[in-house]
């Protein structure tokens, strides 16, 4: 009887021993990777703020303004320019659709390709009055699109 | 018999004593080994929580210089941040020939004094710094010299993506990562300040400031051309909020590069606004104005005798854009009227206009994030003659960023906010403040400033449909002992929109030249008050004014539309 319990608990023993060099091995290579992904974090950390200090170089006010001229046909916004929602009605708004269509197309002429994209149903409905002329610029669409719709 | 039985009786117990000795014996032995094992066990469980943490050992890198927090303006703009760097160095007990090695990296790095080196090799200890801020292209060719004396160590590296932009505020760090001067000193005095500031977009600590960078680059960009247009030594502005007294923007040129630290040091690039000390001229009749308003000595219609000149002990008090008549209060602003302005003073009398500029905080420094402003310069016997000039700004030198401040309460109903380089919110400026004049005398300020800029010296300063405000002024230069009517400093101090103010904008020019763009003029008006109005034409739009224009011109344009 004792010699059966003293083998079970040498054989216990035993599994332990394994068990826990097993979990041992383990916990060393997670403890590894632990310190390695510690360091790749750091890395990423600096690799980042580099990233941020050249995305901030990059977008630098004076470069964009720079870029701004050199490449797009807009200038800065004139106080005429900007009105208020309450300030639109919806006549104002049909006679400038009117108005952009009949000025846009002669000038996108050359570029007949360009299709009017999804219009708000309200925009739908006006612009099936001259639908020869709806080569309409597609971001004029999105522009007067939010106006309108709080106009009503 | 009885003698062997007895003796067998007395061997028996002994032998039963040694038994119980024995069993006691073992049982001492076997708690002793119990014991063994608990205190083994017990320190391998506790080895086991220790355990080996992450960045333990030969992972760790070493750097010495103390990793800052970065810096963004109140949209959460990078103004500065920290990179990491290689530093060089080299450890002359490993070195195995100083002269190849000296002459391998002076091949890399030019800059480098070989004879200095060779020197520092020879007599240095473990660690000689070689070279600081080693480019990544320059740290792989020192690595493939393949030199075993030489190492490198990971510094942090303070860097400024938006080179001199904002440099006056947010200031620079020294070789070491250490605050020297703005933004960048307080935050080292005051490190609480990155927990005020826990929702940053980046996951890095960061210190939020009261600038707004798209309105820095306009100042600085409207400034630098005003430099260049009417050809000024100097050039330098601020915007103000004029509620919470937050600085949206600070600018003065010649300025400095915070990324190469030396230029920082030379004279002439010193922060003007906050550090210089100047006669500030006509701008200061605002105060004159406003003291004699509030103190109820006269109202908008009073008049004041601009006839002739005043002469007073050996001086002549007289007027540039002489009227020679009687003239009402408002004429007195708005044609600038030394005379008016001193006969005001008069009427306020020595102890209550001292008394006047001393609420307004012009008397004394103005303490702020960037450090206390300059001492102003006052006059040592406060006399009746210096009442009088000071009165139109002249023998009273206050720093630009007094003056700004000390007019925030002429525009926003009277209440002295103190100037921050970090955010507040309008209520709490307002809720801080103290009230140092009448609702009734900044809303009188207000329609001055606005007349002036209508009809008055401010003409060019009217950015369409921004409703601006302000004074001109155009302070003659002491050179040498005596004003030179040559060298001048204008200035133009603005508030827009004048309807329900909301910022200030001030513009100093330091000695423009006549140049046809200013109709070969020098004075304020010329080129002071048309850089204001340009700045408020841009700005208007980037901090959500809304711009109205007189009459019914604000319509729906279908062409203006077309053209975005």
């Amino acid at each position: 009887m004792l010699r059966f319990v003293n083998v079970c608990l040498v054989l216990g023993i035993v599994a332990l021993a394994y068990v826990i060099y097993q979990v041992k091995y383990e916990a060393r290579a997670l403890d590894e990777e632990i310190a390695s992904l510690g360091k790749q974090i750091d890395e990423e950390r600096d690799a980042l703020a580099v990233l941020r200090a050249e995305w901030s170089l990059l977008n630098r006010p004076e470069r964009i303004e720079r870029l701004a001229q050199k490449y797009l046909k807009l200038s800065p916004a004139q106080p005429r320019q900007l009105v208020t929602v309450d300030s639109v009605s919806d006549r104002d708004f049909d006679r400038s659709r009117f108005e952009i269509t009949a000025v846009a197309s002669p000038a996108m002429a050359p570029a007949p390709t360009i299709k009017p994209v999804a219009k708000p149903k309200a925009a739908v409905a006006t612009a099936e009055a001259e639908p020869a002329t709806t080569t309409a610029l597609p971001w004029a669409a999105k522009i007067v699109a939010p106006v309108q719709a709080s106009a009503q | 018999m009885s003698e062997s039985a007895k003796w067998n009786a007395a061997a028996a117990r002994a032998e039963r004593a040694y038994l119980a000795r024995g069993r006691y014996r073992f049982r001492l032995a076997c708690l002793g080994f119990a014991l063994a094992f608990v205190l083994i066990g017990g320190r391998l469980v506790a080895l086991g929580f220790i355990g080996s943490g992450p960045g333990g050992g030969s992972l760790r890198d070493i750097s010495t210089t103390v990793h800052r927090p970065d810096i963004v303006d109140r949209n959460g703009r990078l103004l500065a941040t920290d990179i990491k760097g290689a530093t060089l160095y080299a450890d002359p007990q490993k070195v195995v020939d100083i002269d190849e090695l000296v002459e391998q990296v002076t091949s890399v790095l030019p800059d480098v004094n070989a004879a200095e080196l060779r020197e520092k090799l020879k007599n240095g200890r473990r660690f000689v710094r070689i070279r600081r801020e080693l480019t990544p292209r320059q740290q792989e060719e020192i690595y493939e010299l393949g030199q075993p004396g030489l190492d490198f160590i990971q510094e942090y590296r303070r860097v400024y993506p938006m080179g001199p932009t904002a440099s006056h505020v947010v200031g620079l760090v020294d070789v070491d990562n250490r605050g020297l001067a703005g933004i960048e000193k307080f935050v080292d005095d005051n490190p609480q300040l990155t927990m005020l500031h826990p929702d940053t977009p980046s996951t890095e600590e960061s210190v939020s400031i009261s600038l707004d960078l798209g309105v820095q680059h306009v100042l600085r960009e409207e400034l630098g051309r005003a430099m260049a247009t009417y050809r000024a030594k100097a050039a330098a502005g601020i915007v103000m909020d004029v509620h919470s007294g937050e600085v949206l923007a600070l600018s003065s040129l010649p300025d400095f590069d915070p990324n190469r630290r030396e230029q920082a040091l030379e004279k002439d690039r010193l922060n003007r606004i906050g550090f210089g000390v100047y006669e500030m001229g006509s701008v200061f009749k605002v105060f004159t104005v406003a003291g004699v308003l509030d103190y109820g000595l006269a109202s908008m219609q009073s008049t004041f005798d601009a006839t002739s000149p005043i002469h007073y002990a050996s001086f002549t008090i007289s007027d540039f854009h002489g009227q020679h008549r009687v003239l009402r209060l408002p004429e007195v602003f708005t044609y600038s009227s030394n005379i008016g302005a001193a006969k005001m003073a008069l009427e306020m009398g020595i102890d209550r206009h001292r008394a006047f500029l001393k609420k307004l905080g012009l008397l004394s420094r103005t303490p702020t994030e960037i450090g206390d402003t300059a001492a102003p310069i006052i006059p040592a016997h406060w006399q009746k003659l210096n009442t009088m000039t000071i009165a139109f700004g002249h023998g009273l030198s206050v720093t630009p960023l007094q003056l700004a401040t000390a007019t925030l309460p002429l525009v926003n109903g009277g209440i002295a906010v103190t100037p921050t380089f970090l955010p507040r919110s309008r209520e709490e400026g307002m809720s801080m403040g103290t009230r140092v004049l009448k609702r009734q005398t900044s809303a009188a300020m207000l329609k001055l400033m606005r007349l002036n800029v209508l009809k008055g010296t401010g003409k060019r300063a009217n950015a369409e449909g921004y409703r601006v405000g302000g004074k001109t002024g155009t302070a003659e230069k002491v050179v040498g002992r005596h004003y030179s009517t040559s060298s001048l400093l204008t200035s133009f101090l603005s508030t827009f929109p004048t309807d329900a103010p909301e910022y200030l904008v001030l513009v100093m020019l330091d000695e423009p030249q006549r140049v046809p763009e200013s109709s070969n003029q020098a004075t304020a008006g010329t080129n002071a008050a048309p850089t204001a109005g340009k700045i408020v034409e841009r700005i208007g739009p980037i901090l959500g004014v809304a711009p109205r224009l007189p009459g019914d011109q604000r319509q729906f344009d279908a062409k203006v539309l077309a053209s975005y």
